[in-house]
């Protein structure tokens, strides 16, 4: 065990090129990672709303778009390797993002092992679900990928995060962080391609038309897969 | 000695009775008699077999309770084994063949699930853990298959020993049912599909199934069988019995008409209460047809011997019944006490057995002493010459013999019965409590068979159960509570009988070892590892394990201790040691409860011989005052006593010579013989009584030549009733029929030896000296 928390150290030591420390995120993220306003767009239970692992949530957060997952689910290890498979399963090799989706997975599991460490060594037995956040966020400035353990309460059969302990800020690419906003949308909120681009766009940062392109038609190619 | 003193109002009162009967009420009697018999008819016609065997189950409330507990907490332990024997089984040929049968199964209305090599999954390491995948990777023809699933299986030995034979030639599908329909059968007769199924697709395979369910099903079959057999065999064998020893018309009918009215009675009754018939109860229309006789065959002894030329023929007859009136009723009296001894035991379908019978022995009472006089009065007297066996024929040399012998010889024939009871006690000594469900059925039963292939192949066919709890309630979440589970399963484990143990800590071993990566099972050592066991079954909808070993809130968990066929000699002592064992493994801190039906089966075999002392002592209790009632003399009843035990002894050492064994059948024979020999005892010193005149030797004489061909001819009769049973398809009812019909014959020697030697020796005569 003291092996796989070390690992996970150095992975999360690692996934952070921008400088991002576990727990201290760049000064310039602080209001792209607060979601005290943010504005639910679309949400949906996964894998069903009968047996939820988590919630996935489109939201409005200021100028920028945020992808958000809350995991709790007492199998958080299971389920970062099914989001590991996804993840490898959408961006191949041959793909661009693939870089950034490797860093993605590698600090998801990172972080599953922290929490997994933490969680052996808690005071309240009670309830044995892990519990995780993911946020891919895009902004005009911003494309970034947040990692956090979460307090998550219920509010009309809602999770509510209603406080999180920051692990891992990655900065990935636009054309990654766009791409997979799309992936999601389409995997876990069940929209099909035309009803996504009707929700997205408008909501989206504009890009430069060549790469808004771009992360779109990779996106669209991910999921054709 | 005085002869008994009857009262005097009562058979004057009942002479009135007989003589309007035989008058003015002949016709609106027989049509009374005719309608009630054809009404219960009706009734009787429509008793079916119980689907379940609950009324073979003592009603031991605590018993009941663990029983109830354990089925909420698991739901149904009835398992259906279909085994499958295939030439070339880990082919994908022979894997092919065995998923068709395990997918077609799984289809059959009834089936909750199907448990087989083919859809069978275990746990493996995976990228995230532990992962679950089939056993039997497919296509079932891919390069290495047979390899792969012959490897898998010797890693996981516990999931191979139910799914394969040691061997490897023999594969078990395991069913398990849904619940039953109201009237106890599963819908759509499971066990007749399962078998449509196996006789379409046998092919190169062999097939055999078993299961608890089966076996009710067959028991069921055996049943109706035999009640279509027995009682239309037994009829015709007392019918051509009658014919040969009373050679006319009515000494034929007049005592099948009885019979007849009195099965149509009982039997509608027994109906009418709602009852269905059980391998127990089974025998109850054989019993009546034989018990109805002995009555009717004295009444109509009587009536032969009436002096030619007496006037009135009606008034002779009912003379003759009235004379016959007493004693008849007390052997209706003591055999229908004998019977209602069985009310002793706990178990339904043995008291509704002796309930029934005494019901039986009473109305054949009142409709001989009321039949027999009205039939008889429609036919003429028989001539002196066509009088059965008259003149000086071998029944008769063989009373005469048996009379000088009982007389002359009387200490000799004491001694010599004497040294038999002596020899039968110690016979008893030997006789083994045991009863074995599968060695009840003959060797040549599919059933038998079958069950015996399984147990033999797979991983024993019967299951005691253990529900293992926390003494402070709390849920078995701790690692030392698998341990504790671990460590009783390995002593259970190690007994002879046992073929395998199963519990969720198995289950939990090869999960954390999938988990963790390792190859052998091992049981987790922190809470957290062995509460995300649970929650990996809790979630995997592929297999509902985990709610058949252990309770839904986890307090209560299951260990199934998979046995031979054994009976319950073997597996009682098997109970002991395994509770024993199992209280010093787990200790104070846990409570351990055996239960299950194979359980209860042991449990209720032990009580079966504490019962059955108490069913002897209520029926001998009750026989002596019967006999005391009827003679008041304290002298004849110890002398009316012996020949009655005498039988009883010599069948209990039979028993025990001949290794028959102490079972639910076979426990009934001394309560209800005991009743039966004892209506010779009462009938023949009824007689001496009314022939003794100041000499024992020339009263015995009289009595042997006056009372003992009607004696002989019942017994006779009775002997051979019983010996139809023999054809039965249960050896308790074959069993307890030869027992009983060999009891019978034992009876009428002592009656004619035993009882006349007694009579000589306990003779006082007013000189004081026996010459």
């Amino acid at each position: 065990m003291r092996t796989r928390a070390l690992a996970a150290l150095v992975l999360a030591a690692f996934c952070n090129p921008a400088g991002a420390a576990e727990g201290k995120p760049q000064a310039a993220w602080v209001r792209l990672l607060d979601g005290s306003r943010d504005e639910v767009v679309r949400a949906e239970f996964v894998p069903s709303a009968e047996q939820p692992v988590g919630e996935v949530r489109l939201v409005r957060r200021g100028d920028a778009v945020v992808m958000q997952t809350v995991l709790r689910t007492k199998f958080l290890k299971r389920v970062v390797a099914e989001i590991r498979k996804k993840e490898m399963a959408a961006w191949p090799r041959d793909r661009q993002g693939h870089g950034d989706a490797v860093k993605y997975v590698d600090a998801v599991l990172a972080a599953q092992g922290g929490i997994q460490e933490r969680f052996r060594r808690r005071e309240d037995r009670g309830d044995r679900r892990q519990k995780m956040l993911i946020e891919f966020i895009l902004s005009r400035r911003a494309s970034i990928v947040a990692i956090a353990e979460p307090e998550i309460t219920e509010e009309g059969g809602r999770m509510r995060v209603v406080s999180k302990r920051p692990i891992a800020v990655l900065e990935l690419s636009r054309a990654y962080v766009r791409g997979n906003i799309y992936e999601i949308a389409w995997d876990a909120l069940g929209l099909d391609r035309k009803e996504s681009r009707d929700i997205l766009e408008p909501m989206l940062p504009p890009e430069s038309p060549a790469e808004a392109e771009s992360s779109e038609k990779e996106g669209g190619q991910g999921i054709s897969r | 000695m005085t002869s008994p003193e009857p009262d005097r109002g009562a058979l004057s009162g009942l002479e009135s009775f007989l003589a309007w009967l035989l008058g003015r009420g002949r016709y609106p009697y027989l049509a009374l008699l005719l309608l009630a018999t054809a009404g219960f008819s009706i009734f009787a016609l429509r008793i079916g077999a119980e689907a379940e065997t609950g009324s073979m189950v003592s009603r031991d409330k605590e018993q009941a309770r663990s029983y109830a507990a354990f089925r909420s907490a698991f739901g149904n332990d009835e398992e259906v084994v279909l085994s499958v024997t295939h030439p070339r089984l880990f082919t994908p040929e022979g894997l092919r063949y065995l998923d068709g049968l395990t997918k077609e199964i799984g289809t059959l209305e009834g089936v909750l699930r199907v448990y087989s090599l083919t859809n069978a999954r275990h746990a493996v390491n995976g990228p995230a853990g532990a992962e679950s995948e089939p056993l039997v990777p497919r296509p079932l023809d891919a390069p290495g298959v047979s390899r792969r699933v012959l490897s898998a299986l010797d890693d996981n030995p516990k999931l191979a020993g139910l799914l394969v034979s040691r061997d490897r030639r023999t594969a078990g599908i395991t069913i398990e049912a849904g619940e039953r329909t109201g009237d106890g059968a599963f819908p759509g007769d499971l066990t007749e599909a399962i078998r449509g199924v196996m006789a379409r697709r046998a092919g190169d395979a062999e097939l055999h199934l078993s299961g608890i369910s089966v076996q009710k099903h067959d028991v069921a079959e055996f049943v109706r069988r035999d009640k279509a057999l027995l009682v239309p065999l037994s009829m015709l064998v007392l019918a051509g019995m009658l014919a040969v020893t009373f050679r006319s018309v009515a000494g034929v009918l007049v005592p099948m008409a009885v019979k007849i009215v009195t099965l149509a009675w009982t039997m509608g009754a027994y109906a009418l209460s709602g009852y269905r018939l059980n391998p127990i109860t089974a025998l109850l229309p054989p019993l009546i047809v034989i018990l109805s006789i002995s009555t009717s065959v004295h009444l109509y002894d009587g009536w032969l011997h009436i002096p030619e030329g007496e006037g009135d023929r009606a008034r002779a007859i009912v003379r003759d019944t009235r004379r016959l009136f007493v004693p008849s009723l007390y052997t209706a009296l003591t055999t229908a006490f004998g019977l209602l001894s069985l009310a002793a035991s706990d178990v339904p379908a043995v008291r509704r057995f002796g309930a029934f019978g005494a019901v039986g022995v009473f109305i054949s009472f009142a409709v001989s002493v009321t039949l027999v006089p009205v039939a008889l009065s429609f036919f003429p007297p028989l001539r002196r010459e066509r009088m059965p066996h008259g003149g000086n024929g071998p029944p008769k040399r063989f009373l005469r013999a048996a009379s000088r012998l009982s007389t002359e010889r009387y200490r000799t024939v004491l001694a010599v019965a004497l040294v038999l009871s002596l020899a039968g006690v110690a016979g008893i000594a030997r006789v083994r409590n045991n009863t074995d469900l599968v060695r009840f059925l003959k060797p040549g039963a599919p059933l038998y068979r079958d069950t015996l292939f399984i147990d033999r192949n797979l991983a024993g066919v019967y299951a005691l159960e253990f529900m293992v709890s926390r003494a402070d309630g709390l849920p078995l979440t701790s690692p030392e509570d698998l341990r504790a589970l671990a460590a009783f399963q390995g002593m259970a484990s190690a007994q002879g009988a046992v073929a395998e143990t199963y519990s969720i800590a198995d289950v939990i071993g090869m999960i954390h070892a999938a988990e963790t990566g390792g190859k052998s099972p091992r049981l987790p050592e922190n809470e957290d590892d062995l509460l995300y066991g649970y929650d990996l079954l809790k979630a995997d909808p592929e297999q509902p394990f985990l709610s058949k070993l252990v309770k839904g809130d986890l307090t209560v968990a299951r260990v199934s201790v998979r046995i031979h066929a054994i009976g319950t000699a073997e597996a009682a002592p098997l109970v002991r040691t395994l509770l024993t064992g199992g209280k010093r493994i787990l200790g104070e801190r846990y409570a351990l409860v055996p239960t299950g039906s194979f359980y209860q089966v042991t449990q209720d075999s032990n009580r079966l011989v504490r019962r059955q002392g108490a069913s002897i002592a209520l029926s001998l209790a009750a026989i002596v005052l019967a006999i005391h009632l009827l003679f008041r003399s304290p002298a004849v009843t110890v002398a009316a006593l012996v020949p009655a035990l005498v039988p009883v002894l010599l069948a209990g050492g039979f028993m025990g010579y001949a290794g028959i064994d102490l079972s639910t059948g076979t426990a009934m024979v001394a309560p209800v013989i005991l009743g039966l020999v004892v209506d010779n005892t009462i009938h023949y010193v009824a007689r001496y009584r009314r022939e003794y005149r100041g000499d024992a030797r020339e009263a015995v004489g009289r009595t042997t030549m006056g009372a003992g061909r009607a004696l002989t001819a019942s017994s006779l009769i009775l002997a051979l009733g019983f010996g139809v049973g023999g054809f039965g398809s249960f050896k308790p009812t074959v069993h307890f029929s030869l027992l009983a019909g060999g009891t019978m014959l034992a009876a009428l020697a002592c009656a004619l030896l035993i009882l006349p030697a007694c009579l000589v020796l306990s003779d006082r005569p007013a000189d004081g000296v026996r010459r």
